[in-house]
């Protein structure tokens, strides 16, 4: 939804290959937060977004985002790397992953370096970079 | 939440093998299979919003990398799942 913004056609071909392929784009509350704080057009990311299926967050992802976050600063090295690495892969990327674990999901997104550690962390999920 | 009601014709067989949870409530099951299909509904008629507004259907190769991409990613996670089910009947973690 963010990078949508930066190149709305691909964006557009993006989601015409999932219909084309029977998959749903669902749309995590987290990724509204952001998407409308970081986009230049609030209008334009809302006319979208009320058109996406949006897949609400449960307090069990909230426990398993949590898990994730301090397995992946243990890899990290413990200590002040470990602060750093979960600063860095933030709570909104762990919200996401552990809702996809949960839904049996693949995470789209055009910076897939914080959900790969989420992955090696032991999310179960199927991180895929887009190229906008 | 207002709900409507509907008389509709199902399939037994398809009915047979619903889990005895969903059976129970199948109107649950019903609302949540509709939700579904209403959320791809929505998304395709966006795409073809799109395509009417751009005046002609998204081409081939224009989607090609976006569905190799899709499919890559789905058959990634159904090896992911077939993988943990093989785990899982023989015994390890």
């Amino acid at each position: 939804m963010i990078a949508a913004e930066r190149n709305p056609t691909a964006a557009r071909c993006h989601i015409a290959a999932l219909s084309r392929v029977g998959q749903l784009l669902c749309v995590p509350p987290v990724v509204i937060v952001e998407a409308r704080q970081r986009c230049a057009d609030v209008g334009a990311v809302d006319a979208v977004l009320a058109r996406m299926r949006s897949e609400p967050l449960l307090p069990q992802d909230g426990l398993r985002a949590s898990d994730l976050l301090r397995i992946a600063g243990r890899q990290a090295g413990g200590g002040r790397a470990a602060s750093a690495r979960i600063h860095e892969i933030g709570t909104t990327d762990a919200l996401i992953a552990a809702m996809a674990e949960r839904i049996g999901g693949i995470v789209f997104s055009a910076d897939a370096r914080h959900l790969s550690w989420l992955k090696q962390a032991g999310a179960r999920i199927v991180v895929r970079p887009v190229s906008f | 939440m207002a709900t409507v009601k509907r008389s509709v014709t199902i399939d037994p067989e398809v009915l047979a093998e619903l889990s005895p949870e969903r059976r129970a409530n199948l109107s649950a099951a019903v609302n949540d299979a509709l939700r579904l299909l209403a959320a791809f509904d929505a998304q395709q008629r966006l795409v073809d919003e799109w395509e009417a507004e751009q005046g002609r259907p998204f081409t081939p190769e224009e989607l090609a990398p976006y569905i190799e991409a899709a499919v890559r990613a789905q058959a990634e996670l159904t090896m992911m799942v077939a993988e943990e089910a093989v785990h899982r009947y023989r015994g390890e973690a």
